[in-house]
């Protein structure tokens, strides 16, 4: 029965790895399925190295004639299973309370050696230089000249136009075969 | 409102429509008048101008600041200085606004 979740269609790693492992349940027939299991043991199956046990899948409901139903209702239990991540099952890193004092204190100082070398930039904004001592008189001298404005407008326009112009050549693909033989 | 020798001097810019004096955060003091009176929706841009400006290096001498920020458009133009950590700004209608040609 197991091997008929692996029906055409549904050849995903996953589904592989329960038929395996509906191998390893036919050979440890003791292993009985109680209120108690959990109907999605190990769903995401992406920690390779624990041993898949999709034994609630198929152990939990007597084969019978109905095989294609079960079939049916396994590769939607096989779906569901696929989309829930089960956090407990993948990593058991555990981490000490060492090892969270570390990390923050490595990443203090890394924040330290940041600030300190941008000058305090990323706090503060440019100090105000000392300026002039006459902003009236600053304020009050004839604006640039109207020649200057245009010079000023004519060299935008023309690195706005040269900066249009900007194009990607196509020369060689990008896309190069490896060598493989 | 206490008037300031230079905020007295201020009003004798010419072509002047209005003014605002800010602090070095940006804050209006209490000499503004005219168009820019009280215009705190002017001084952020103007303020946010100054800080581009000043990041900006000359090349000779990364120590030199602008001297005058001039903001011209067709009809007026805005004239904006640095002095004793405060930015003065003036207003001024644009004599010369002939159509611009690229």
């Amino acid at each position: 029965m197991g091997h008929s979740s692996c029906d055409p269609g549904s050849g995903r790693t996953f589904i592989m790895g329960c038929c395996f492992s509906n191998e390893e349940d036919e050979l440890l027939p003791n292993k009985e399925p109680n209120e108690r299991t959990h109907l999605l043991h190990n769903p995401a199956s992406n920690t390779p190295n624990r041993p898949i046990s999709s034994d609630d899948f198929a152990n939990h409901t007597p084969p019978g004639p109905k095989g294609d139903e079960q079939s049916a209702l396994n590769r939607i239990l096989h779906q569901t299973a696929n989309n829930v991540i089960d956090v407990s099952a993948i990593d058991h890193h555990s981490m000490e309370q060492h090892e969270y004092m570390d990390r923050a204190r490595q990443y203090s100082t890394r924040i330290a050696i940041v600030t300190s070398s941008s000058g305090g930039r990323l706090k503060k904004k440019t100090p105000l230089p000392q300026g002039t001592a006459t902003p009236q008189a600053v304020l009050a001298t004839d604006p640039i000249s109207q020649a200057d404005v245009q010079l000023m407008n004519k060299a935008a326009a023309y690195a706005a136009s040269a900066v249009s112009q900007v194009r990607v050549e196509h020369k060689e693909d990008l896309v190069v075969p490896f060598g493989i033989p | 409102m206490t008037t300031s020798p230079i905020t007295a001097s201020l009003d004798r810019v010419p072509d002047q429509v209005g003014y605002l004096v800010m602090n070095e955060d940006g804050a209006v003091m209490a000499s503004s008048g005219g168009e820019l009176e009280n215009d705190e929706a002017a001084a952020g841009v103007i303020m946010k101008m100054v800080d581009v400006a000043l990041r900006l290096q000359t090349g000779t001498d990364k120590q030199e600041p602008f001297k005058r920020l001039s903001v011209i458009y067709d009809e007026h133009m805005y004239m904006v200085t640095i002095s004793n950590q405060k930015i003065y700004v003036s207003k001024r209608t644009n004599e010369h606004h002939e159509p611009i040609t690229v």
